[in-house]
């Protein structure tokens, strides 16, 4: 025995091996494991065993270990893993994530001790990224309905107490609270789990959360980050083992958790968030090197060392942080993230509309407008109630959901009911004057209810306000007149927006015409309308370009080619508007809600042209049962001055305030505006003016009573 | 009288299976000189002592038979009246071999003469250095160092407190516990001296809580020895360090490279102190000393009074043996820092405190698995290392990074390794990098 280096000590070694280590933390998620079987049933079981048995059948080539079931490393990356899968993916899934753990997570990175990244985070990620249909898709415990998340469904659609007992959506073991305390409890009394990674990982969290002004209690109860606190962030490998690295790493990871909860698109922070604090935790350790026993000196360096990281890091925050806030491109607390949940299959949300807080989206997939997003904020006792409708593209209320609320608790905040929610589904854009009368209220929350109707009714208004002026694809010609001869352009319509213009025809002096032109083009497509400034030197091309324009535009218009009903009240109504010279007065027949008859009582048009213009108006008037005509060439005066009579009559309100306003829509202009809206808007005022003027933008005819009624009561 | 305060070194540290039931009840049994002692020249740190015989003297007990060389050395006696044989090459534990000098038992059962004088006031301070490096006292708990020139501490160092260290942290060994329970008089005599020595004022004897009845006990009979106090420790290894003695006691932490000096303090073994009672007031040479002799694997574990020089062999025979059919282990010393041996010969010298039997199925051996990072080496480390790293350095060659992360720091008490769940040998890793570095740096 001359070799010190086997005679040396220690002689005797602890019972502890890798086997009890691992084997406690399986032992510790049992009751998590039970809780997520109990709500959501046996195949749940089936996800979690495929997912650690096949991490363990996998790690069999690289391992010597001969025991069944290996040094348990293997079984708990993939206890992990499966405890972290919703419940609804399919047979497969698991066994490809066992494979990912071990094999990528683990022994590409050299086997067990020598992977950098957490292996059932690392699977989680590339099954996220993979396949973030299926990763993210959602069951109601117990009752298996498709639903959301806490965190997508926002902060008070549960309870604490349903947060920390578990009977949420979410993935299999994140959910019950309670079952993950408990384990963490039986790793403490063991003595195999160090507090200060837990601790401060969740205090970062809530750290965070107060800064972005988030419900603390709910951020810790929701989004798997007691899972993470307990079992993810402390997985001995790859956490770091100097005692103040682990207590940075710790608040690190619950802070950028919930950093990457509120600015990406993914709500469940925690995979990334660990997967980059495991990548700093070697640094980590270098960094905050305990002091040795007895180093003075050493404890003033590593002091030095510890705040000039602290502070570099928390100015980099800060700094980060504020560029994020100036681009924080949504109100109140709408994120990126709950449109994503929203419409998981969209990869694009582009606001439509937006007025003041109110905000409307198309959820483009592939370019391709797959739902509308609607968010309104009204205000609440204490706090705004925050709104996002999901909308069919036909206009169908989808779901609905409450982003935020601060009513109180036990009134109020049953607006969250899905039983109360649950009424504005299946509402569609044509119920949005109905909706107050047709909803139940919820007794002794009658405000907070009646708030979220409004709000409701608010972004059904809004996406109908931007559905009368949206275009529809396609190409568009449009012709007028110009100094030399006419000018034929051509509009390309799409997704909406005018997106390319082009001259066909024209006859205009060159070197004038071609910059007014390219001008123009450039302001059309900026201002999506022929509303335009002139270019000075050549008004009159100009002039002829933007009627063109408009004329295009007028054809783009959604109800253009489509035969419409007005659905009027039957009655007889008289009405009057300024033509070419003069007032035109005349009679409106409305039978089984369409216009049958239209007699004109008065003109003074010119004879053989105005007069025509007058008589054909009407007809084509009549025939589209539409007030979207073409103008007669030549006589367009004439022409809109009888539509405007006609739009006059319908709307019997304004008969009486028939005023110097609709004589002045006598331009282009205002026809093509009417045309747009008049179909739908019995207001014969221009668009500008009835926003004034009256809260009427439905094309019903209920509205058009109530309205009535509304002018009545108010004149 | 109940315990008062106990106190612990604040960071690190484990709880062992102590084993200490084995022996603890034992009275301490002298064993009867054996047929030949084989005595080594240098048994302590610092200079080998010089052989003052020639073959063929007929030597006392008690009389010198090798004397110091140089200022850090220490005088050695014959632990048995016989013959001189001549000069003999024994193993020792671990590395290399000890120069012995064979003496042959004559029956004559000579002694040196003892002073008979009855114990009274301290005597002068020079006159208890003198003693004490006449008698050849060194460090009993198994460092040691000469201990008159730790009675002499370097001009300009206050010293104000002197601590017995009673820890005893080490599994199975119970020989300060019964020298506490036994010979507690010698122990407050001796302190009283090295206080005397050294200038302190204060004399603490620290004692684990796992020996209660050691610190009743003395608790009770310190009353009449106004100056020293009893102090209780939580149980905890390893207590018996002497820096994390020192900030358990004191709190005072001995910087980094330094000396309990440094926080003006010595502290000295329960044994030591008892040789140095018994070398000033009778001019007693350290013939003899106390040691366990235990483990599961022993038919009689025991404490034994056994003479210097004798052989581990003989002194295993004397405590009847290994068990039948037993597979074993002998470690000189406790099972944390002891060594393995495999060569019954060699003898027991002033530092051995035990002798302990291990069985086959207790002893360490388990395959040495990859580090899983999990931070135990770092929890249990007194010395607040990462030895995970240091070791990591260690294997890989980069003696730099190693030292900046703690090598030299390490003393070695193996905490990090017992707990290891890896079974992963970081403290003889470390020990070798220590060598190499060593080595490196010539
Ligand atoms: S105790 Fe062992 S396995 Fe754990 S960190 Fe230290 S060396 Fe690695
Ligand atoms: S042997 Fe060294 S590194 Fe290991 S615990 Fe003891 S002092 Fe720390």
């Amino acid at each position: 025995m001359a070799n010190l280096f086997r005679s040396s000590g220690p002689h005797i070694e602890s019972p502890e091996t890798i086997e009890t280590n691992m084997w406690s933390v399986v032992i510790a998620l049992i009751p998590a494991l039970i809780a997520g079987v109990y709500f959501f049933g046996l195949y749940a079981l089936y996800l979690v065993l495929a997912s650690a048995l096949s991490a363990v059948v996998f790690e069999k080539p690289f391992v010597k270990n001969t025991a069944a079931l290996g040094d348990g490393s293997a079984f708990l990356a993939g206890l992990l893993l499966g405890l972290t899968l919703p419940p609804t993916v399919p047979w497969w899934l698991p066994i490809l994530g066992g494979f990912l753990t071990v094999v990528i997570g683990k022994h590409l990175f050299g086997g067990l001790g020598s992977n950098i990244f957490n292996p059932a985070l690392v699977a989680r990620a590339i099954l996220l990224l993979s396949y973030p249909a299926l990763m993210i898709e959602w069951v109601s415990p117990l009752d298996g309905v498709s639903t959301a998340t806490p965190l997508q469904l926002g902060t008070d659609a549960f309870s604490y107490s349903e947060l920390i007992i578990g009977n949420i959506p979410g993935s299999i073991g994140e959910t019950s609270v309670i079952a993950l305390l408990i384990g963490g409890v039986y790793l403490y009394l063991r003595d195999y789990i160090d507090l200060k990674i837990p601790l401060s990982f969740t205090a970062g969290a809530v750290g965070a959360a107060l800064i972005f002004g988030q419900d603390p209690v709910f951020t810790i109860l929701s989004g798997g980050l007691i899972f993470a606190a307990i079992y993810m962030a402390t997985d001995m490998v790859t956490s770091p083992v100097a005692k103040w690295a682990k207590i940075i790493y710790g608040l690190l990871g619950g802070f950028l958790t919930i950093f990457i909860r509120r600015y990406t698109p993914y709500p469940e922070g925690v995979t990334f968030a660990i997967l980059i604090i495991n990548g700093a935790s070697y640094f980590l350790d270098n960094a905050f090197e305990t002091a040795h026993f007895g180093e003075v000196e050493f404890v003033r360096k590593k002091v030095a060392h510890f705040s000039a990281v602290i502070t570099a890091a928390v100015l980099i925050l800060l700094v980060g942080m504020t560029l994020i806030d100036e681009e924080a491109p949504y109100p109140g607390n709408l994120s990126y993230s709950h449109l994503n949940q929203s419409v998981p299959a969209a990869d694009d949300f582009e606001i439509i509309e937006r007025d003041e807080d109110d905000i409307l989206f198309a959820a483009r997939a592939e370019a391709e407008t797959i739902k509308d997003l609607i968010y309104i904020s009204r205000n609440g006792f204490e706090a705004p109630i925050e709104v996002l409708l999901i909308l069919e593209p036909d206009g169908n209320i989808e779901n609905i959901k409450i982003i935020n609320q601060s009513e109180s608790p036990t009134l109020g905040a049953r607006i969250k009911d899905q039983d109360f929610l649950n009424q504005f589904r299946e509402f569609t854009t044509a119920d949005a004057e109905q909706i107050m009368a047709e909803t139940d209220l919820i007794s002794g929350a009658t405000y907070s209810s009646q708030t979220v109707v409004r709000a409701v009714q608010a972004g059904l208004r809004l996406l109908i306000a931007e559905q009368e002026t949206g275009l529809q694809d396609g190409v568009y010609q449009g012709q007028a007149e110009g100094v030399q001869g006419d000018i034929v352009l051509e509009i390309t319509v799409e997704n909406g927006d005018i997106v390319d213009l082009e001259i066909l025809a024209e006859q205009e002096t060159e070197h004038l015409a071609q910059p007014a032109y390219e001008e123009l083009e450039e302001q059309l497509l900026a201002e999506q309308s022929a509303d335009l400034d002139t270019v000075a030197g050549a008004t009159y091309t100009s002039e002829a370009f933007m009627e063109a324009v408009e004329e295009a535009i007028a054809k783009a218009s959604p109800d253009s080619d489509s035969e419409s009903d007005f659905e009027i009240e039957d009655g007889v109504y008289q009405g009057s508007a300024e033509g070419h010279a003069g007032p035109i007065e005349l009679e409106v027949v409305v039978e089984a809600g369409e216009i049958t008859e239209i007699e004109v009582l008065s003109e003074n048009e010119t004879p053989n042209l105005g007069d025509d213009a007058v008589e054909a108006t009407k007809t084509a008037i009549i025939e589209n049962q539409s007030l979207e005509v073409d103008t007669v060439s030549g006589a367009t005066n004439s022409s809109v001055g009888t539509v405007n009579a006609v739009e006059n009559a319908l709307d019997s309100e304004a008969e009486a305030a028939s005023d110097q306003s609709q004589t002045e829509a006598s331009d282009a202009d205002s026809a093509a505006e009417n045309g747009e809206e008049t179909d739908t808007d019995s207001s014969a005022t221009p668009a500008e003016e009835s926003e004034e003027e009256s809260t009427a933008d439905s094309d019903l005819e209920t509205e058009i009573a109530e309205d009535t009624a509304e002018g009545g009561s108010n004149g | 009288m109940a315990i008062k305060e106990v106190k612990k070194f604040p960071i690190g540290g484990i709880q062992l299976p102590e084993k200490k039931g084995l022996t603890s009840d034992q009275a301490i049994k002298v064993m009867p000189e054996p047929a030949e002692v084989a005595i080594p020249l240098s048994q302590h740190i610092g200079a080998p002592a010089e052989p003052i015989v020639k073959v063929g003297d007929r030597v006392k007990k008690g009389e010198c038979i090798a004397e110091l060389q140089g200022k850090i050395s220490a005088r050695i006696h014959s632990s048995i009246s016989g013959i001189v044989e001549g000069i003999v090459e024994r193993k020792k534990p671990g590395q290399g071999t000890y120069s012995c000098i064979l003496i042959k038992k004559d029956d004559l059962e000579l002694k040196a003469e003892a002073q008979k004088s009855a114990r009274g006031a301290l005597p002068e301070i020079e006159t208890i250095r003198k003693r004490v490096k006449a008698a050849g006292v060194i460090g009993m708990g198994g460092a040691g160092f000469p201990t008159h020139v730790k009675l002499e501490p370097p001009a300009g160092i206050k010293i104000d407190t002197v601590i017995i260290n009673g820890a005893e942290c080490e599994p199975f060994l119970t020989v300060d516990h019964r020298l506490l329970l036994e010979e507690y008089l010698d122990l407050f005599r001796g302190l009283e001296l090295i206080k005397k020595a050294v200038g302190a004022e204060k004399g603490i004897v620290a004692i684990e809580v796992n020996k209660k009845d050691a610190i009743e006990k003395l608790q009770q009979k310190a009353a009449d020895w106004p100056g020293i106090e009893i102090q209780a420790l939580d149980t905890r290894y390893p207590h018996g360090a002497e820096k994390h003695l020192i900030k358990a006691v004191l709190n005072r932490e001995v910087p980094k490279g330094e000396l309990p000096i440094a926080v003006n303090v010595v502290v000295n073994n329960v044994q030591t102190a008892v040789k140095i009672a018994r070398a000033v007031d009778f001019e007693e040479a350290v013939t003899d000393r106390v040691l366990t002799v235990s483990g599961e694997a022993l038919t009689t574990p025991s404490n034994v009074k056994v003479p210097i020089g004798t052989s581990i062999k003989d002194v295993i025979k004397f405590c009847g043996g290994p068990k039948d059919q037993q597979d074993y282990q002998i470690i000189v010393g406790g099972p944390m820092t002891g060594i393995n041996i495999d060569d019954e010969s060699m003898p027991v010298v002033k530092g051995t405190s035990g002798i302990v039997l291990i069985t086959a199925a207790e002893y360490a051996d388990s395959e040495t698995r990859a580090c899983i990072r999990c931070g135990k080496c770092s929890e249990v480390c007194p010395m607040y290392l990462a030895s995970n790293r240091i070791c990591a350095f260690v294997n890989n060659g980069l003696l730099e990074r190693a030292d900046d992360v703690g090598l030299k720091d390490c003393i070695e008490c193996g905490a990090c390794a017992y707990i290891c769940p890896s079974k992963r040998p970081l403290v003889r890793w470390i020990k070798r990098g220590k060598a190499e570095l060593r080595a490196v740096e010539k």
